[in-house]
């Protein structure tokens, strides 16, 4: 292991299976302890490495892409929070780089597993992927996104939309004035557009244009912000509302048809 | 620098023509500072079309004006900012050298480094043209498929959305330091070549549209089509069919670039 560390940009110590029930089920033989052991050995390595590298330059180089791990969705019956539970443990713990999450194809006909032909949860996939980024480049608590109360991520929307129409109470925030962990948290504006935000406010205030150039969507954002003394949405708006309005202006190659017909209000 | 900047411009009557390199640009930029022509279009000369009422200066390049001009840019802007104006420069696109003047005045005007201000339409838009070069940089850097040819130099040849020759060549330099190559742009009509010491600019003299695939073919390298095959074979077996996502694909290699993909010829 220490071998690959010294050609390797990154190493991977996929633990597949993400719960230990799951383990059990499937692969009895094996023991979950025994597959953390290697993260952990990479983990102290490399930060030892790096801090060998800090006094003697000619130090080996030692995975200095760092590590990541994968595991298999969809196979052993877990919930979006056990996944992303584990997935946030293995950040904090063993300073990985990338957690990879991958819908299970379907090979064998074992009983204890999916059917051969059952479709792989791409979408469920995606939603992982979004949950994951919210954690590494949003600044949220995964806590606040899955919790007893909502265990599984919406399918039909993304979790950060899903937040924000949980906590209607935080909006609308201020573009012009809002601290960056606030602006973060706006459905619609991403990383690139918070500092493209943050860094022109310095220079004068801005208005729905400016975001528009910027390269905001908008009319999702809409909702959740104001700018120059100026809201976008009603008070008097539902939070079912935005979400039909947010869902019928979207186009998604996984949006069901059966999104549910505008209401007038 | 409001926004009503751009309409004066199009009523303008000044007119600089260059010679289509950055120093022209930034020689008539220096034209256009002297004889106080914040206004003027800037344009190149081959591609003019004449406008009536307008007064026409032709622009000499001259590497001293010109480089006035960009040691005042680095006094006020940073490397990376500096480097966006090239990119802009290299885009092609009609509204460059309106950026880019305008860009120029601004930031020369400004106390305080202005790269960061968004809210202004030049900074925004040579932040996003710069961008959007960028982007074709790396793809060039992905998408070029070398062919080795008998004399043991590998010939890649691509049709880029910008003229990103320049951007990627030390990319190429010092990733395959080792073996000579040539990269050709068929849209622009030039190429890199790097003969082991340095990269060259060359244009080669047969009209390579008149080549078919069979003369390609007949000036490989024996082991070439083997290894085309191969290359072919590793994509098909690393393909998960159950995992197939188009829309990502494309987005990812869209069909423009596919031309020249070994992977994707059949």
């Amino acid at each position: 292991m220490y071998e690959a560390g010294l050609y390797a940009d990154r190493l991977s110590v996929n633990i597949e299976i993400p719960t230990e029930q799951g383990l059990k089920l499937l692969a009895p033989e094996k023991n979950r302890a025994d597959m953390i052991k290697p993260m952990n050995y990479l983990t102290n390595k490399i930060i030892e490495i790096k801090e060998e590298k800090k006094v003697f330059k000619k130090a080996p180089v030692f995975a200095p892409a760092g590590q990541s791990t994968q595991m298999v969705i969809g196979a052993s019956g877990e919930s979006d929070k056990d996944i992303m539970y584990i997935a946030n443990a293995f950040y904090n713990k063993f300073n990985l780089r990338r957690v990879y999450y991958s819908g299970y194809v379907p090979i064998s006909s074992d009983q204890r597993l999916p059917a051969i032909g059952a479709s792989v949860p791409f979408l469920r996939e995606n939603r992982l992927y979004q949950t994951d980024w919210l954690l590494r480049f949003y600044e949220f608590d995964v806590k606040e996104i899955l919790n007893e109360q909502h265990p599984q991520l919406d399918l039909d929307i993304d979790p950060k939309l899903g937040w924000a129409l949980r906590n209607m109470s935080v909006f609308p925030i201020d573009i012009n004035k809002a601290d960056r962990h606030l602006m973060l948290r706006i459905p619609g504006i991403g990383t690139q557009s918070v500092d493209k935000i943050c860094a022109a406010r310095k220079f004068g205030r801005l208005n729905e244009e400016h975001l528009r150039k910027m390269g905001v969507a908008f009319n999702r954002a809409k909702y959740f912000i104001s700018c120059d003394r100026q809201t976008f949405k009603s008070n008097d708006i539902s939070e079912n509302h935005i979400k039909k309005y947010v869902l019928a202006e979207s186009t998604s190659k996984y949006r069901k048809s059966n999104v549910g017909q505008l209401t007038l209000f | 620098m409001n926004h009503s900047s751009s309409i004066v411009s199009k009523f303008s009557s000044v007119i600089y023509l260059y010679d289509n390199t950055f120093e022209g640009l930034l020689t008539s930029i220096y034209e256009g500072y002297v004889q106080k022509n914040f206004q003027a279009i800037i344009t190149i000369k081959e591609a003019y079309i004449p406008l009536m009422f307008a007064d026409i200066f032709t622009i000499e390049t001259n590497a001293d004006k010109a480089s006035r001009v960009w040691k005042g840019l680095v006094k006020k802007l940073s490397p990376g900012e500096r480097n966006l104006l090239v990119k802009c420069f290299l885009s092609e696109l009609p509204q460059r050298e309106e950026i880019i003047f305008q860009y120029v005045q601004y930031a020369l005007s400004s106390t305080i480094n202005i790269g960061s201000n968004y809210g202004n339409k030049y900074v925004l838009e040579l932040a996003q043209i710069g961008k959007m070069v960028g982007r074709e940089k790396h793809r060039m850097e992905a998408f070029v498929r070398f062919q080795k040819l008998k004399d043991e130099t590998y010939y890649a040849v691509v049709e880029p959305d910008f003229d990103v020759l320049p951007l990627i060549s030390s990319h190429f330099k010092g990733r395959y330091a080792d073996q000579k190559w040539i990269i050709y742009d068929l849209k622009r009509k030039y190429g890199i070549a790097y003969d082991l010491e340095k990269v060259n600019q060359i244009k080669l003299d047969f009209e390579l549209e008149t080549i078919d695939a069979d003369n390609v073919v007949a000036a490989y390298d024996i082991e070439e089509v083997l290894y085309q095959t191969l290359w072919k074979a590793y994509f098909n077996s690393v393909n998960i069919k159950e995992r197939k996502n188009m829309k990502l694909h494309l987005r990812s290699m869209p069909r423009r670039y596919w031309k020249y993909l070994t992977e994707k010829m059949l």
